[in-house]
């Protein structure tokens, strides 16, 4: 599929709509009709690359542990009021069923649109939750990866052209990099699709340097506060002008804050946002193509489904108008 | 104990996320969300004591996050993007300081005299000014010069806010960033002196509490140098500072941080004769009369039920070693 300048994309969730409850990872109906309208509204907007909203999803990490049999246990703050429950691996991990495979192809067969297939990544499963089986990190990080691995290649066999491993939590051991990327190898290697990592909400300067390495074609990653900061006061900004992640990647830059009560960027931010991208990440010509639009992170977290839209809107307009000069 | 406590697992703590939410909802009433959290504190405070804790913290409820909360009653900061803590999948609001700093009113929450009145020794507890200047960035009409300098300006805030504390039982300010993975000792150099000039004429006992990463002899030594009355060590991250205090020959008290909270993904209950044990090997180098045993970091990375048995933990292993 040929791609427009500065192609555009989602992260993956969306606000639930009200009828929408109690999800755990099942794609019951009301997730479904959910998912129709999302993928409707994505494709009035022309996004050019569509995300599913992940409607059905509880926890992008609990569900995997609630699709293999394991315990979950009470609640955990994440921030403030936001809290989680984490699960417990507390036994071998096997996979028995897919956990995403009928999602992925209920929302492809709505578009004629590329839907991205949307993972979450062994790193990020194994530090989401606790663990009381496995003796060393490494069995942990890898066995995490045999499932999401088998579960990306029966996405593949389903069509799936774009398979995004999600990895928030990249940044979080940084001094663990080597196993984060060994882990995720084992997920990408040889899928024969495009292939994406999501990276956010992390101290991205301290493993900045082994992002070139690592096993994907494009990292996504969050980017709209350290934009606003500018290169002369964003570190992560700066190293990535002194070296530009696009000599080695595609990169999708995330120019929509999602948190929640941040109110819609006016179009002018969200241009500036760009240009300042593409000063930084693009010095070339052949680099400002690599460079992919989309928001921060999934826009669950921004809760207020209007919000979200418009958010969506600017973001695309923004685009528009940097596209047509 | 060490920083926030689990807020939901109870009925009171449940309440208050309800309420909580829908006062961001618009919908709320704060003087409700006031009221409890001002329960939540007590039974935490109760919770603690009769676990046979003996100097519990107030359990911190009303912070959003364990780095940058004190910021919210400073003048001349803003608070940017959500970034993690350390290793774990909490977060923190990064603080961006615009204008020369000021303490506008106490930083220390109402709920510290709620917990005062259950039990006159629970202790308050801060983020240490180096953490939170690790964690803040200049921006735009920042009169700081780096993070030193304003690592300093908050140690005088502190020090404002030390002044009127007179009679609490300790004031503890967690200092994760100093043993943070990749922390050189050149880093925090300035750590004595810093504390000497934010604590120096205060008539207020004090601790330094480190966690979430492990020591080299240079660092510890620096630590152990502070002008405080109690250092916190995390026994849990590294094992092997016991090794190091026996070359040091310090023979003080510390605080001993060998209850594994779950930072690092661990849920296990420990046992507790195993840890009587632990703690008992250490007599060669500590002086246990005079030190405190404690979680290694805040038990907010488990749920309640385990952070409860934790705490139960600590208490039967303090009587196990009273005995």
């Amino acid at each position: 599929m040929k791609l427009p300048f500065l192609p555009t994309t989602g992260v993956g969730s969306f606000p639930k709509p009200d009828y929408v409850t109690g999800a755990k990872g099942d794609l019951d109906e009301n997730s479904r009709e959910a998912t129709r309208e999302f993928i409707k509204r994505q494709e009035d907007l022309d996004i050019d690359v569509l995300v599913d909203g992940e409607f059905y999803r509880g926890d992008m990490a609990t569900d995997y542990y609630r699709a293999l049999g394991l315990p979950i246990a009470d609640w955990t703050r994440s921030y403030d009021n936001r809290f989680w429950k984490k699960g417990i691996v507390d036994r071998p991990l096997r996979r028995t069923a897919p956990i995403q495979l009928y999602q992925f192809e209920f929302a492809q067969g709505l578009t004629e649109k590329p839907v991205k297939a949307i993972l979450t990544g062994p790193t990020t499963l194994a530090n989401w939750g606790f663990n009381s089986h496995y003796e060393s990190r490494e069995d942990l990080v890898f066995s995490w990866a045999e499932i999401v691995r088998e579960e990306a290649m029966d996405l593949v066999k389903a069509g799936a052209k774009y398979v995004q491993v999600d990895e928030p939590a990249v940044a979080e051991r940084y001094w663990e990099t080597d196993l984060f990327r060994e882990g995720l190898r084992r997920v990408t290697e040889r899928l024969g699709v495009y292939t994406i990592t999501h990276v956010c909400y992390g101290e991205f300067p301290l493993v900045y340097p082994d992002m070139p390495k690592l096993p994907v074609d494009q990292i996504d990653i969050e980017l709209a506060s350290e934009l606003d900061l500018g290169s002369e006061r964003s570190t992560l900004l700066q190293m990535m002008k002194k070296d530009p992640l696009t000599k080695y990647k595609d990169v999708a830059v995330g120019v929509i804050d999602v948190r929640p009560g941040v109110g819609v960027e006016d179009i002018g931010t969200v241009k500036k946002r760009i240009e300042t991208a593409l000063e930084v990440l693009a010095p070339t010509d052949e680099a400002s193509k690599r460079i992919w639009i989309d928001p921060d992170c999934g826009f669950r977290t921004t809760k207020n489904r209007e919000i979200s839209y418009r958010k969506m809107e600017v973001m695309m307009e923004a685009v528009r108008q940097i596209r047509s000069r | 104990m060490v920083g926030p406590y689990p807020r939901v697992g109870s009925k009171s703590g449940d309440s208050l996320r309800k309420e909580l939410n829908k006062l961001y909802e618009g919908t709320g009433d704060k003087e409700r969300v006031r009221a409890l959290g001002k329960d939540l504190t007590e039974e935490i405070v109760r919770e603690m004591i009769s676990a046979s804790i003996e100097m519990p913290n107030y359990g911190l409820v009303d912070v959003h996050d364990e780095l940058t909360w004190p910021l919210e009653h400073v003048h001349g900061v803003e608070f940017g993007g959500m970034k993690k803590i350390f290793h774990t999948n909490t977060h923190y609001k990064e603080a961006i300081v615009v204008d020369r700093i000021r303490r506008e009113e106490s930083l220390l929450s109402d709920l510290y005299r709620a917990a005062l009145e259950v039990h006159p020794a629970v202790k308050v507890e801060f983020p240490g000014p180096y953490t939170m200047a690790k964690h803040s960035v200049l921006g735009k009409g920042s009169p700081y010069g780096g993070l030193d300098e304003l690592a300093e300006a908050y140690a005088k805030l502190f020090r404002e806010e030390l002044a009127t504390l007179k009679g609490v039982p300790l004031v503890q300010f967690n200092e994760p960033s100093a043993i943070a993975p990749g922390t050189e000792a050149e880093k925090v150099r300035m750590l004595p002196e810093l504390y000497s000039s934010m604590l120096s004429g205060l008539d207020v006992p004090t601790a330094v509490w480190t966690f979430y990463g492990k020591y080299s002899p240079e660092v510890l030594e620096i630590l152990l140098s502070l002008p405080v009355d109690v250092v916190g060590l995390d026994f849990v991250w590294d094992p092997e500072v016991a090794t190091l205090l026996r070359k040091l020959s310090e023979n003080r008290g510390i605080g001993i941080g060998m209850i594994d909270s779950g930072d690092q993904g661990r849920i296990q209950i420990e046992d507790s004769k195993k840890i009587v044990a632990k703690l008992s090997s250490l007599g060669d180098c500590v002086n246990l009369d005079e030190s405190f045993l404690s979680c290694n970091a805040s038990l907010e990375h488990l749920p309640r039920d385990y952070a409860r048995k934790k705490v139960a933990l600590i208490g039967e292993v303090t009587r196990r070693m009273n005995k």
